[in-house]
């Protein structure tokens, strides 16, 4: 699948559920495709699991980490279950550990797993879909540029990082 | 003792393979020309409904198309029991974490499926 697939997929979900504006509530996304959100102790440098068993497809995301993180870790596993990866066989529990915020462009993360790279774009673009996000911008700041104090205002309002936010511009080239 | 009812199955079949293929964003039109020998649409669609069985060398096609194996297709007779497989021992053995809080999350996750995903 590719990058430009994993996000259009998220954006066509966003858009089918019928959010209409920021925050994106990520559980009841997880909810409404039947997935189990569970939040716990995982241990450390674990960030999420996607568990699948004949009870059904749960997710467990990392109590200890940030509100935002968690919520991009719930969006992340909520791709690997859209976009019905496939893992190693006869395994019911898929580990991500908490490397994967950073979204490096294709050509830079040669060596990643694609199911994560599109994990990760599934991920940005259901928390922060393009069109929500664009008329955000413009109201703000109109046809200028962005500044820091804006990006800060962005990522509170859609309740995620600074850094992913930063990304998510960049990749959207507001920034 | 009569024959085991095949509905059932094929209509399984046919439900996985429409939920693989709109994940893959392709219409029934675009799966059939890229299958070999091609498949109309209408045969498409009758196959994701049940109502068309399937030969072996089209399972093996239709597989490697929406890039998934037989297995995932397939209700095997190992998936259609209702056992319930044990994720604790792979729990411990991927996560950093002792017994008592693999316990701990494994029971979170019975109770989650018990509330009905609420």
């Amino acid at each position: 699948m590719s990058i430009h697939l994993a996000r259009k997929t998220a954006e066509e979900l966003v858009a089918r559920l019928g959010f209409e504006k920021p925050p994106i509530d990520v559980d009841k996304v997880a909810r409404s495709l039947g997935l189990r959100v569970v939040r716990g102790n995982l241990g450390a440098g674990i960030s999420g699991l996607l568990v699948r068993n004949a009870d059904g497809a749960f997710v467990c995301v990392q109590e200890t980490d940030s509100r935002a993180r968690q919520r991009f870790t719930l969006g992340h596993e909520i791709g690997h279950h859209f976009l019905r990866h496939q893992f190693e066989a006869g395994a019911h529990v898929h580990v991500d550990r908490g490397n994967f915020i950073s979204q490096r462009g294709p050509r830079a993360s040669a060596g990643v797993d694609p199911k994560e790279i599109d994990a990760n774009q599934f991920a940005a673009a259901l928390l922060m879909p393009s069109r929500m996000l664009r008329k955000r911008a413009t109201e703000i700041v109109g046809d200028g540029p962005l500044h820091d104090g804006d990006v800060a205002a962005l990522a509170d309002e859609f309740d995620v990082s600074e850094q992913a936010m930063t990304i998510r511009l960049t990749a959207l080239g507001i920034l | 003792m009569p024959p085991p009812k095949l509905e059932p199955f094929y209509e399984d079949l046919g439900r996985r393979i429409e939920d693989l293929r709109r994940s893959r964003g392709m219409t029934q039109e675009q799966l059939g020309k890229k299958l070999v020998p091609t498949l109309t649409r209408a045969s498409v669609s009758n196959i994701e409904t049940g109502k068309q069985r399937i030969l072996a060398h089209m399972l093996v096609e239709i597989a490697a198309v929406l890039e998934t194996t037989i297995d995932e297709l397939v209700t095997t007779k190992q998936r259609a029991a209702p056992a319930v497989p044990d994720i604790g021992a792979e729990l411990a053995a991927k996560l950093p974490i002792s017994a008592a809080e693999v316990r701990k999350l494994t029971s979170k996750l019975a109770a989650s499926g018990r509330r009905g995903g609420s």
